[in-house]
């Protein structure tokens, strides 16, 4: 069984590759929309798409906040690598 | 302007994809990217290829500090690389101190985003510049 800190680790990489893959996908989208040639409708779903991403990347910076806020409040009763109660 | 083009960067994370986003993202803006997902990877990749920059997970394994040994090690090696030490870290003061001591140029605490990428690389693309 994953201990406390390798499932907070493994939460925080999650995170990260949420706010990491959607900037990279944002950055194929802008160039997407530098192309010539594109029909407008085409142009708003492609910067729908954009502001989509911006919104899992903020929204996923405060899931981190609330990730930490909740592994400060385990890590001081808890012992993350043994599971048990801190002083028993 | 003195930059080796196209400038070599290499990511070290244990998650891989972490490292694969990262990658596709600077390869396409023209760097050579090399993704790694272990230290002794990592330093093998840095002697035979000599990136300039590095970004290196502190948190490389299980509650262990690898990411540590490999910018000691990488320093060592080369002591002009610039190397950017990522991870989350409850007493970031104090980390980031002793990164920086140990040679890091900049210690990211907290999620990772590609404008923050961007702006420490362009940071280093005018180091390189002023100190050629």
């Amino acid at each position: 069984m994953p201990s406390i800190r390798d499932l907070f680790h493994s939460l925080g990489n999650k995170h990260n590759i949420l706010t990491i893959g959607c900037g990279a996908t944002k950055e194929v989208v802008s160039e997407c929309l530098k192309e010539r040639g594109l029909s407008k409708e085409l142009k708003d779903k492609l910067i729908e798409i954009q502001g989509n991403l911006e919104s899992i990347i903020k929204e996923t910076f405060e899931a981190d906040k609330i990730t930490i806020e909740i592994h400060d409040r385990i890590y001081k009763i808890i012992d993350p690598d043994t599971g048990k109660l801190r002083g028993v | 302007m003195n930059i080796d083009k196209p400038l070599k960067i290499m990511i070290v994370d244990d998650e891989k994809g972490i490292t694969r986003c990262f990658k596709e993202y600077f390869s396409r803006k023209g760097f050579v990217v090399f993704e790694v997902n272990d230290g002794k990877s990592a330093i093998e990749i840095f002697e035979k290829e000599r990136p300039r920059i590095c970004f290196i997970d502190v948190w490389m394994a299980s509650g262990t500090h690898e990411g540590v040994d490999i910018l000691k090690r990488i320093k060592e090696i080369e002591e002009s690389v610039y190397c950017i030490m990522m991870g989350p870290c409850s007493d970031e003061e104090n980390t980031a101190m002793r990164l920086k001591e140990l040679g890091a140029l900049h210690f990211i605490n907290g999620r990772l985003d590609m404008e923050d990428f961007d702006r420490y690389i362009k940071e280093i693309e005018n180091l390189i510049v002023s100190r050629s």
